[in-house]
């Protein structure tokens, strides 16, 4: 699978992707686990273009929470580039990154975590703002003013301290930390999934105005599908740390590629199919990056595998711009037809 | 389904020390488990829906004042005999949580605990017992049981931890499981397995699930009971509630659930949160955050009444 290139972006453009606000290009990243080591991401590249929100999807063990952590620099690469506005990155000393720091934020799932519960409100919103040295004292605090009214909050927050929120306020702090330097990416892990229901889509609508407001692009790490499809535009689903289909997101929905994009969908379970529906049971669980399948190393647990998917890997296809996938039969196993559940929610009304 | 009562709570309160004074945290919730029921209790945290599964079992925390009838097979899980609550805890009922982890003997193959449980219950000699443990991990879909028997709990992924678990709690067919988010911790795949497991009906007996996930009852259960903070608001077969959801709450869970249906509301914010202390408050406690809310809401509180605790239930498909 050498030289993949999962979006495919790299192939149309002909070269390094400079429109690219963020890109990774054939990325491997690896653990050490006793005296071997082990992939964790390999052979990935993905490129989030301005304004645009790109979804990486997968489940525990799939590497999209390490991928984005290698975006943020947090992880270090054993293969391959990361190219910011087109620049090479990779092995830039920090202290000349300060647009890229300034550029890229993150938001983490679990809020509890993620803001230091010894800082108040006020401290947190301004450390990004004096660590980049931006405006004076009184600038500083219009600033915080204005990231608390950006995302519902009032200003009588600013003394108190993380654990005197909820979830969701949390959720609401970290996002206004990360909104601080006028980020053009947001990488958002799992931003929701640890909040209630009811909260869950307050700060999706947030998220949502946001991007309109301050024209950011977001990479949204995330297991929940329908939540993708509403959010996103591309989307990357990955497998053992490949990414193993991508496109744009209606179109992975309606006509997956790849047997474990399609098994993924049918594995969501859904408010719209009480009592369950024909699904697409994938046996067995992930296997271990210990011990990776031969051939396809989704064949073990893929029902339409053949003999071929046994002992030869497939590559990366790319079948338009921007949308591929790795697999030796694609497009035998069903996505969800939009059209037809709405026919029949309609018959309800 | 049939008519035979397994479980009934009535008039359940449950209150936790707050200083001087009592928090209480579930508030007359009353409710009936029949055999062959698959019930879901659905509610965001702070509900109260974790502590009417374990007054079930007589397993709340120590310091909880448990108010109003538990029986559980004739068994009340608060007053019974320590005979009674050996017979009740794993005979008359049972009950999975989230981490199986946590629930299994770390130092203990396998076999060895489904053995002893089932001998513990049972009056079955040792290869009888044996029968049993391989039928129940059967029944979970664990892939060749008999060579699971001599593992370590830490040496199984986590759903076949959770398939252990459910196999463990079915062991002695219980008239009632109580499963508390059986499946949050797994993977969309995995968990399709073991909702698949829950749904097939576990050897007839009721099932009770607990979740936050509408869409995690749907699959499952035949029937739902939404709480609010500490309340139930609405009850009822789940196709029906999901079509026509009654109490504003509900509606408002259902339209904020991201789904693949454009024809269906979709991520729709409740404005607010829950109050944090729903026992302090008068009237409906969803008033603040209701579309539909009058003076009648905020003076008096609504009783479930025709399976909806509500003064204005919308009777109009939720668009």
């Amino acid at each position: 699978m050498n030289g993949t290139v999962a979006d495919g972006t790299r192939a149309a453009a002909g070269g390094p992707d400079s429109s690219a606000i963020l890109a990774a290009e054939s990325v491997s990243v690896f653990f050490a686990a006793g005296r071997r080591s082990l992939a964790a991401v390999l052979d990935v590249s993905l490129a989030v273009h301005a304004g645009e929100t790109v979804a990486l999807v997968g489940e525990s063990g799939s590497g999209k929470s390490t991928l984005a952590l290698a975006l943020m620099r947090a992880r270090e690469l054993r293969q391959g580039r990361l190219l910011f506005r087109g620049r090479d990155i990779t092995r830039q000393r920090e202290s000349r990154l300060e647009d890229y720091r300034r550029q890229v934020q993150m938001v983490f799932q679990d809020p509890h975590s993620s803001l230091d519960p010894r800082m108040t409100v006020g401290r947190i919103l301004a450390e990004p703002l004096r660590a980049h040295r931006i405006g004076d004292h009184a600038q500083r605090d219009e600033r915080i003013r204005q990231l608390l009214a950006d995302v519902g909050l009032g200003e009588d927050v600013l003394e108190r301290r993380p654990a005197q929120f909820s979830g969701g306020q949390r959720q609401r702090i970290a996002i206004a930390r990360a909104l601080a330097l006028d980020p053009r990416l947001v990488i958002a892990d799992e931003p929701v999934s640890a909040l209630d229901v009811s909260v869950q889509a307050q700060i999706v609508q947030l998220l949502r105005a946001l991007q309109r407001e301050h024209d950011m692009a977001y990479l949204l790490v995330s297991h929940d599908l329908p939540l993708v499809h509403h959010l996103a535009t591309r989307v990357a689903v990955m497998y053992l740390g490949r990414i193993v289909e991508s496109g744009p997101v209606d179109e992975v929905v309606r006509r997956p590629r790849h047997p474990y994009t399609a098994a993924l969908l049918a594995a969501a379970p859904s408010i719209d199919r009480p009592g369950g529906r024909e699904r697409i049971v994938l046996t067995g669980s992930p296997p271990s990056p210990m011990a990776r399948p031969t051939g396809c190393e989704f064949h073990p647990r893929c029902p339409v595998a053949r003999d071929r998917c046994r002992t030869e890997a497939p590559v990366f296809e790319i079948v338009t711009p921007g949308r591929g996938a790795a697999c030796f039969y694609p497009g035998e196993l069903p996505g969800i037809d939009v059209s037809s559940t709405s026919a029949r929610a309609e018959e309800h009304v | 389904m049939g008519t035979e009562v397994v479980a009934s709570v009535t008039d359940l309160s449950v209150a936790f020390p707050a200083g001087a004074d009592w928090r209480t945290v579930v508030r007359g919730v009353s409710l009936t488990v029949r055999r062959g029921d698959r019930i879901a209790i659905v509610g965001e945290s702070g509900s109260g829906k974790t502590m009417v599964g374990m007054s079930l079992l007589g397993i709340s925390p120590e310091q909880a004042r448990v108010r109003g009838q538990v029986l559980v097979d004739g068994i009340d899980p608060q007053r019974g005999s320590p005979a009674q609550l050996r017979r009740l805890r794993g005979d008359a009922a049972a009950m999975v949580f989230q981490d199986p982890l946590t629930s299994l003997n770390p130092v203990r193959t396998i076999g060895a605990q489904l053995t002893e449980s089932v001998r513990r219950h049972q009056r079955l000699g040792r290869a009888q017992a044996r029968v049993r443990v391989l039928e129940a991990l059967h029944a979970v879909g664990v892939p060749a049981p008999a060579e699971r028997l001599g593992v370590y709990p830490h040496q199984l992924s986590g759903g076949l931890r959770q398939r252990v678990m459910i196999a463990m709690a079915i062991l002695n067919r219980p008239a009632l499981l109580v499963a508390d988010e059986p499946t949050t911790a797994l993977d969309a795949t995995i968990q399709a397995q073991i909702l698949g497991v829950l749904r097939s009906g576990l050897d007839a007996g009721a099932l009770l699930l607990i979740t936050h996930d509408l869409a995690v009852a749907a699959e499952v259960c035949t029937s739902v009971v939404v709480m609010y903070a500490g309340q139930i608001v609405e009850q009822g077969p789940i196709a029906e509630l999901l079509r026509r959801p009654r109490h504003p709450y509900t509606r408002g869970l259902i339209a904020a659930v991201p789904t693949f249906d454009p024809a269906r509301p979709s991520l729709r914010p409740i404005p607010g949160t829950p109050p944090t202390r729903p026992d302090l408050g008068v009237g409906c406690r969803f008033a603040d955050r209701c579309a539909y809310v009058s003076q009648q809401c905020r003076d008096t509180e609504p009783a479930l009444a025709d399976g909806v605790a509500c003064w204005h239930p919308r009777e109009e498909a939720l668009r």
